[in-house]
């Protein structure tokens, strides 16, 4: 075994994953060189390394474009015979191509042959082709592209929008999702914790792009348009429900030829995206937009459809040979406070809330409201609140503002917007009046002792009970499945959580040609990583309905590969230097914004899209697995 | 304003300014090839590279910004090193054909190499040749020579708004070329003419001046287009009297050197056979093709007899004044007041506005 890959100063990276139960005799790439087998002919290897970086190579730059095909013509004569002074040309033009390259890929490429150069007394004197001829597999891999569940092509559509070529960033986009214009606004970003620039300075603002290349073409006065056979004779495929899960396998199947019914319970289509997240974070025609272009793919959406009460899963089950369950998470937890199942006027679940303010069904109204839960769906809750004109609006939480769920600035807005909040606090009881809310008991809650987990768990205080005054009690804290409409189906597995046990790859549940994912596999989660469930359950049906059997495709396994070695390294020194801060993206003033429930980010303008990609190092790597 | 230290040197600039633009400001000369002033600073070339303390790479200058405290060093050793090796690494790749190039002794590669003291490459790099393009009258594209800086992709962006140009292929094959590979006619080009005047090397020359002289041959002379309104200045390129070809003129007043295809490429009317250069008073039948040479004396008193008698015998508004917009104010508010005040006739127009 040798190994000249570290992460940051830290010690030599000798662990090799097997690719899909493979093992690996080598792998080459951005760190170095990791050997396993003596018998690999490095020098061939690494000339196929350097064959594969030309390939992905964009060719902009210099030492990348011209230094890695002459490393790799010095690697050719080298192996006709060496030389010491073609090895020192290597390691000059090897040098530069480090140092000057202008992104990662040529950047990182140079390491091999430096590596190479650097342990050539060791590494040429092992002994080549003993172990047979090597087979080889080139991947390529960026950290935040890797971090996306959905694999975004992160790094292209950045490049895309610098050199201003928006149509063809939209179109790398619409590759993994037709909701460009959703993602940018309410995606968590995870990939934005994985950039690379963020160890250099501030993360690029990943989000914002996609938001801005979305907005940019409708600015044009263009409609979202999307790529995709039409229908062409493949089997029909059932969806049930419209959320961004249903809408993704739906759009991935129809871009195949598929054609695609959609069953959606409610009049609108979108789940949580229309009748979860407030318009003033996803204003209803970027949604709406989005979702018409899926449609005029050939998707068709039967609204108001329950499949459960309005047609049976069994008859599904019977009209098409394969189904995807995305159904999501729409009932509320319980508190399991007194007076919660009372039905008293006032007292409305956090989903059922905003659901009913979606939809234009009435909701509580009065002068003061406390919304109980410090995720995401609660800010949600408080800020549209705030905007239906209750004057106090309280939020109470039952740990300390750092353990809160939701995102930091989720919670600043809410506290600019007047949200008040009270932290380590917990609600006992519901105090009502003719059977009409009048308050909550509460009681303050500190840190107890660290449970079997290890996790220190809020427990009361005695004696520390108080009274908040209020008209609507909003419980948000958490969403549960109602599974009822799979009444009398054997073979589908429920887990502890409540929510649908699938293969983790495939998506695949135990009854051949049904498949589940979002929120209704995954507990209530995110956007992006129930379109990405939504794209994976697609290719498992195409391969369902074509060869019979679904599996882990190549990209699965090189994706678990990834993400086992390790794409992403927080200690890395990226040697730039900082303080080329990140762009923000405009919002609209307080007072502005709370007059309804109009969008309160605004995105970001030409300049400052365009402006804001320049910061993006372009983190692909090229590696080489030897088998 | 952010203060930084370059070569030594403080300078306090503008927050958003780059590297190269604060070395600008104290005459430190950094060398660039895809750099161009008026179009968006991308870093291919990597020329620019400066050593900025602190931090474990070199950046380009041309596209980073200035940062508080931040010290740079635009000349080092080491970084004299990799530029002569990048200037290597493009003539590796580069047709060894200066002796015979259109472009010679105008262009930006040669004289990066001789400013860096590079004789030639220490390798060649193994590349394709590819067939010289003349698709078309005007421009004749040579890729072998392309360097890939992408100024006239950008050009074709940014200035004429018309994105007819990407770059194209993979690696050591990549170069610049049409949206379609048909053809420049095929992508949609105008025929402008703006990428050829960026380009740095010989890759886009004009095809009228081939072989019809050398870079220190040319005389150049300053004009202005006569086709339109704008005025957008130009340099004339002269041989034996003759011009040879036109580039744009950077006057940052009106064109900024940008032309379109008739300022750049239709000046073959100057040296027509075709072109009146005296009156002409036809002479028999409309239409038999009869004239005889005149005097302008002569040639103008026919027009206002001709012109008095129509008004005459069948009143003014039968006359209409159509003037032209190559003319300066001063004219067409004399060719107006022509109309009006002598003529007696509100009919005048002028070409602008059709
Ligand atoms: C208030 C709120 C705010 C959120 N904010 C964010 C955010 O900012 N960013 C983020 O990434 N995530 C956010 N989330 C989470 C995100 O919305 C969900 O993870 C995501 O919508 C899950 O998608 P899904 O397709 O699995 O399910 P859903 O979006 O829940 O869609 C399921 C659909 O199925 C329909 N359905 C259910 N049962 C049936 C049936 N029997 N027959 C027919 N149709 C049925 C439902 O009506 C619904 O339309 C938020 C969630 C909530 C509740
Ligand atoms: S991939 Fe990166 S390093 Fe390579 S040519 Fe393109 S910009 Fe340069
Ligand atoms: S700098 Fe660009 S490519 Fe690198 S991780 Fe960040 S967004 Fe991705
Ligand atoms: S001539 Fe003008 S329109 Fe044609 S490719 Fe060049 S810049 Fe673009
Ligand atoms: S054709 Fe000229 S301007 Fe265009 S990329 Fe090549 S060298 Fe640059």
């Amino acid at each position: 075994m040798l190994s000249t890959w570290r992460s940051g100063s830290n010690a030599y990276k000798t662990s090799l994953p097997p690719l899909g139960g493979r093992p690996l005799r080598a792998f080459i790439g951005w760190g170095g060189i990791i050997l396993k087998d003596a018998g690999v002919d490095l020098l061939a290897a690494l000339k196929e390394y350097y064959r594969a970086v030309q390939r992905e190579s964009c060719g902009r730059c210099v030492p990348c474009r011209v230094g890695t095909k002459l490393i790799l013509q010095i690697l050719e004569k080298l192996s006709e015979g060496d030389q010491s002074a073609l090895r020192r040309q290597l390691k000059s033009i090897a040098l530069l191509v480090q140092q000057g390259s202008k992104c990662e890929l040529g950047q990182s490429a140079a390491k091999p042959a430096l590596d190479f150069l650097d342990n050539f007394d060791r590494l040429a004197s092992s002994a080549p082709g003993e172990g047979g001829p090597a087979e080889y597999k080139a991947v390529v891999a960026a950290p935040c592209m890797q971090r996306c569940p959905a694999h975004l092509d992160i790094p292209r559509y950045m490049e895309c929008t610098q050199e201003v070529r928006f149509r063809e960033g939209l179109d790398v986009i619409r590759e993994s999702t037709a909701l460009a214009g959703v993602l940018g606004r309410v995606c968590v970003h995870p990939c934005e914790d994985h950039c690379r620039r963020g160890l250099v300075d501030e993360p690029l603002a990943i989000r914002g792009i996609k938001r801005f290349l979305a907005d940019y073409e409708l600015g044009r006065g263009r409609r979202p348009r999307l790529d995709g056979a039409r229908m062409n004779g493949r089997p029909p495929v059932a969806v049930i429900g419209a959320g961004p899960a249903g809408l993704s396998c739906a759009y991935q199947l129809a871009r195949r030829g598929y054609k695609v019914t959609v069953y959606e319970a409610l009049p609108v289509a979108g789940g949580m995206l229309a009748v979860g997240i407030p318009p003033y974070r996803l204003p209803r025609d970027i949604l709406q937009g989005e979702i018409e272009a899926i449609k005029e793919l050939g998707v068709d959406i039967q609204y108001n459809t329950r499949v459960g009460r309005e047609i049976s899963f069994k008859e599904l089950l019977q009209s098409y040979r394969a189904v995807f369950i995305a159904t999501g998470l729409h009932e509320s937890a319980r508190m399991g406070v007194e007076g919660e199942t009372a039905g008293y006027e006032g007292f409305v679940p956090g989903v059922k809330y905003l659901r009913n303010l979606n939809l234009g069904l009435p909701v509580p109204r009065g002068k003061s409201i406390a919304v109980v839960g410090g995720g995401n769906v609660a800010m949600d809750c408080a800020r549209s609140s705030v905007r239906l004109g209750f004057e106090e609006v309280y939020l109470l939480y039952r740990r300390s503002r750092a353990e809160m769920p939701a995102n930091e600035c989720e919670v600043r807005d809410a506290e600019a917007e007047g949200v008040k909040f009270y932290f380590q606090v917990n609600p006992v009881r519901i105090v009502a009046e003719d059977g009409k809310v009048k308050g909550v008991e509460c009681v303050r809650m500190e840190l107890g002792e660290p449970d079997a987990s290890g996790r220190r768990r809020p427990v009361p205080v005695p004696g520390s009970e108080f009274f908040l005054s209020c008209e609507v009690l909003v419980p948000a804290i958490g969403q549960v499945a109602d599974l009822s409409f799979l009444d009398g189906m054997e073979g589908l597995e429920v887990t502890k959580g409540g929510t649908l046990a699938v293969d983790p790859v495939t998506l695949a549940t135990k009854v051949p040609g049904v498949f589940a994912g979002g929120d209704i596999v995954l507990g209530p989660r995110t956007v992006v990583e129930a379109v990405a469930q939504g794209n994976r359950a697609a290719l498992s049906i195409d391969q369902y309905l074509t060869s019979g059997k679904v599996k882990a495709g190549p990209q699965d396994l090189v994706d678990a590969w990834l993400k086992e070695f390790g794409v992403f390294d927080a200690v890395e020194e990226v040697g730039l230097p900082s303080g080329w801060p990140r762009k923000e993206e405009k919002a609209a003033p307080v007072e502005e914004r709370l007059q309804d429930f109009r969008e309160v980010e605004l995105g970001f303008d030409f300049d400052d899209g365009v402006a804001e990609t320049a910061r993006c190092l372009r983190c692909y790597r090229v590696g080489l697995m030897v088998f | 304003m952010v203060t930084l230290t370059i070569d030594g040197r403080q300078v306090a600039v503008p927050e958003g300014t780059t590297i190269l633009e604060a070395a600008r400001r104290l005459d430190i000369r950094i060398p660039t090839l895809c750099y161009h002033p008026l179009l968006r600073p991308l870093g291919y070339c990597r020329l620019c590279l400066v050593a900025v303390e602190g931090a474990g790479k070199p950046v380009t200058a041309c596209n980073t910004p200035v940062a508080e405290g931040m010290v740079v060093h635009t000349s080092t050793p080491e970084i004299e090193e990799w530029r002569k090796g990048i200037i290597e690494m493009l003539l590796s790749q580069h047709p060894a054909d200066c002796l015979t190039c259109e472009k010679a002794g105008d262009c930006d590669l040669q004289d990066c190499a001789y400013q860096a003291g590079v004789k030639g490459p220490a390798w060649k790099a193994e590349v394709a040749s590819l067939p010289v393009l003349r698709d078309n009258p005007f421009i004749v594209r040579d890729y072998n020579k392309c360097i890939v800086c992408g100024r006239c992709v950008r050009v074709c962006l940014e200035v004429q708004g018309n994105a007819a140009l990407e770059l194209v292929g993979r690696g050591i094959e990549t170069k610049a070329g049409t949206v379609d590979p048909a053809g420049l006619k095929e992508a949609g080009c105008v025929f402008c003419g703006n990428c050829l005047q960026v380009c740095p090397v010989g890759a886009l020359t004009e095809r009228a001046g081939e072989g019809r002289g050398r870079e220190w041959e040319l005389k150049k002379v300053r004009s202005i287009c006569s086709y339109c309104g704008v005025g957008c200045n130009l340099t004339l390129y002269v041989k034996d009297g003759k011009v040879v070809k036109v580039k744009g003129y950077e006057n940052p007043e009106v064109n900024n050197g940008w032309l379109c295809v008739k300022g750049r490429f239709g000046f073959d009317y100057i040296h027509s056979p075709d072109r009146l250069t005296k009156p002409l008073i036809r002479e028999g039948a409309r239409g038999s093709g009869n004239f005889r040479e005149a005097t302008w004396e002569e040639a103008l008193d026919l027009v206002a007899r001709e012109l008095r008698e129509i008004k005459e015998s069948h009143g003014p508004d039968v006359l209409g004044f159509l003037c032209s917009a190559k003319c300066t104010n001063e004219e067409n508010y004399l060719l107006q007041k022509l109309a009006r005040g002598v003529m007696g006739t509100n009919n005048v127009d002028h070409c602008a506005r059709l």
